[in-house]
């Protein structure tokens, strides 16, 4: 046995540039297989945390994807508005633990705009339960204050107490508010979520620049900014509420009491219904990236058996030595088992490596936001596992082969 | 009765699946313990195909042969594996050594395959020294790659591999014919030396008649085998 042992090694480094190369292509379908894997089913996991411990979504009656989308993702039409009173009624409900308002519809350049309170940045949630941070500044202090995500942020090199003009409606006919100067009190940490590509400003200010828009013309007024922060403006419509409840298994009867409100139309959706509904339509891609990262898995193996046969030639006489040397049948069987072993093992050891580092490389993303581990879960190892054993299993082809070889040659290879 | 031939084969025949015809009928033969042996014929007359037999590496179709008293035809296949590792050296024409082992790695194979072989070396590395020494190689040779020898020097390399743990039947196929005169006639004495001072019965095949004169007993084999005819 040890004698076998020294054989594969010292054969194996004979033949140390094939070697190296079929270990690397295996690190490579390695690094597909358990990146793919690991990065959607961390991806699925935050998608579908997008938003937590809200218990309802509240709107005037659409879709509930369209509200899931409208509310939380700030795209797909605009939602049918309802009046604030009906966010004044929902926060008085005895099942109500918190209730915030939102209005989604303007933008600021190409991101979007959401006016809110301050209770946004208290109750929103994400992934497992985290909440939103500030990288820097805190949430709404002034009237004409707004909150920048972490993105919007990056990308335009926005810095806190920056001046920025937000625009009425968005896309084509955009029109910018330009005579009300909004200022950057905050900038939120990355979360992964919508959140990072939007601006937050407050909902009394939204209705107050408003005032000037009437049947959808801009009317000046000639009211200056200060005056206008401190006429009590309250706001008058919402796109829709979140809403938090005392107690969670409240959830169907809160919502049955909600969207039975007297002198409200009201629809009320559970997130993570509607997350998971959305996500059906991402599972289709999911399923060709798993697909993909089989077939490398399949080329690898079927690569590494191709190397193995390419140098099967060279070890005629090494295999016939051998046999007349007395090494069993089982003993050349033994030999390719094992360097395929170690071929796979190698492989799949540098894969982790490689994997690894490009996870620690995007920090960031990859291993703070979507929290991509380094390690394998059960799964993955049984993935691998699966493939040491395919390949041992496989590995019997150019054993099959060098023994049939080795009985047409005999004992001596005439070269 | 308790005879003292190493070999006897009373029938052996072997047909390849491609062939019509028998390529191996063989006459009885019969090898004495310690019997030097020179089987000589054309290529093509069956004898590699008998070496291959005999070493257990084809399967004969009929056959009634017994080697070291042990009924050879009734062994399995891996048993015939454990049989050659224990009881045969063996030389080959060209290429007996595997390339990217040292000198030491190779010969010390043999034994690695064999118990019995490694029970007869009390001290393998002094055995080593010994056999390199009698079959006049350097002993600064020991860890050189075998890939780095010139062709006189691996051959006697692999005599050195044949002999280790003192086999009973040392097999030699054309292990002279890709030697030049002078170290052909070398190699013959020190081979010799060696078979006798450990005993051993040898199996030479070569067509080189030439060589004919170091052996007691001659075969053509297009004699003994029928199937020639």
């Amino acid at each position: 046995m040890r004698i076998l042992w020294l054989l594969t090694f010292k054969s194996i480094y004979n033949r140390r540039t094939a070697f190296i190369l079929s270990i690397i292509s295996i690190a490579i379908s390695v690094v597909l297989l358990l990146g793919i894997d690991r990065i959607t089913k961390a991806s699925k996991e935050h998608f579908l945390n997008t938003i937590n411990r809200t218990d309802l979504i509240v709107a005037a009656p659409n879709g509930s994807l369209d509200i899931l989308l409208n509310l939380i993702f700030h795209m797909s039409d605009p939602l049918k508005e309802v009046d604030y009173s009906a966010y004044e009624s929902v926060s008085k409900l005895d099942e109500v633990k918190w209730a915030v308002p939102l209005s989604v519809g303007d933008s600021f350049k190409s991101y979007d705009a959401v006016s809110t309170t301050n209770g946004y940045f208290q109750y929103y949630r994400y992934s497992t339960s985290k909440r939103l941070e500030f990288a820097q500044g805190g949430d709404f202090k002034e009237f004409f204050d707004v909150v920048v995500g972490s993105d919007v942020a990056k990308t335009l090199k926005l810095q806190l107490g920056e001046t920025i003009h937000l625009s009425h409606s968005s896309g084509a006919d955009a029109h910018t508010h330009a005579n009300r100067d909004f200022h950057i009190c905050g900038i939120l940490k990355p979360t992964g979520t919508p959140n990072d590509e939007s601006v937050f400003f407050q909902l009394k200010a939204d209705e107050a620049i408003h005032i000037e828009w009437q049947s959808g013309h801009f009317v000046d007024m000639h009211i200056s900014s200060d005056k206008l922060a401190h006429m009590g403006i309250v706001p008058k419509h919402i796109s829709g509420i979140l809403v938090g409840l005392k107690n969670r298994s409240d959830v169907l009867g809160a919502a049955e009491k909600i969207e039975h409100l007297k002198d409200h139309n009201l629809k009320a959706v559970i997130p993570a219904k509607a997350l998971s509904k959305l996500y059906k339509l991402m599972k289709n891609m999911q399923d060709i990236l798993t697909v993909i990262s089989g077939m490398v898995f399949i080329a690898a193996i079927f690569g590494m058996i191709s190397t193995m046969l390419a140098t099967l030639n060279d070890r005629r006489r090494e295999i016939a030595i051998l046999r007349s040397l007395g090494a069993t049948v089982k003993s050349i069987f033994f030999l390719f088992a094992m360097e395929a072993f170690i071929i796979v093992t190698g492989g799949i050891i540098l894969g982790n490596i490689v994997l690894g580092m490009l996870i620690f490389a995007n920090n960031t993303f990859l291993n703070k936001v979507l929290q991509v581990g380094y390690l394998p879960d059960i799964y993955e190892s049984s993935l691998l596992l699966v493939m040491i054993i395919a390949a041992i299993i496989v590995s019997v082809i150019p054993a099959i082969k060098s023994y049939k070889n080795s009985l047409q040659d005999g004992l001596m290879v005439k070269i | 009765m308790q005879s003292n031939n190493i070999i006897e084969i009373s029938s052996c025949s072997f047909k390849y699946p491609q062939n019509k015809k028998n390529t191996l009928d063989m006459q009885p033969l019969h090898v004495r313990s310690g019997e030097h042996i020179f089987l000589h014929g054309k290529s093509g007359s069956g004898k590699t195909t008998f070496l291959n037999i005999l070493c257990g590496i084809i399967e004969p179709d009929e056959n009634d042969i017994k080697i070291l008293q042990t009924d050879f035809s009734r062994l399995s296949a891996s048993q015939k594996d454990r049989f050659r590792a224990d009881n045969y050296g063996t030389i080959f024409q060209q290429f007996n050594l595997l390339p990217y082992l040292s000198v030491k790695e190779n010969i010390s194979l043999a034994c690695g395959f064999s118990k019995q072989k490694s029970l007869h070396v009390s001290d393998m590395d002094s055995e080593i020294k010994r056999l390199l020494d009698a079959l006049d190689l350097s002993p600064a040779l020991l860890h050189t790659p075998a890939m780095n020898l010139s062709v006189g020097e691996q051959q006697r390399v692999a005599v050195a591999r044949a002999l280790i743990g003192s086999p009973k039947i040392i097999i030699a196929d054309e292990p002279t014919s890709a030697l030049d005169s002078d170290t052909k006639e070398r190699f013959m004495e020190l081979l010799f030396a060696q078979v006798e001072a450990q005993d051993s019965t040898l199996i030479f095949v070569s067509h080189d008649r030439s060589l004919s004169s170091y052996f007691e007993t001659h075969y053509d084999f297009a004699d003994i085998n029928r199937a020639v005819k």
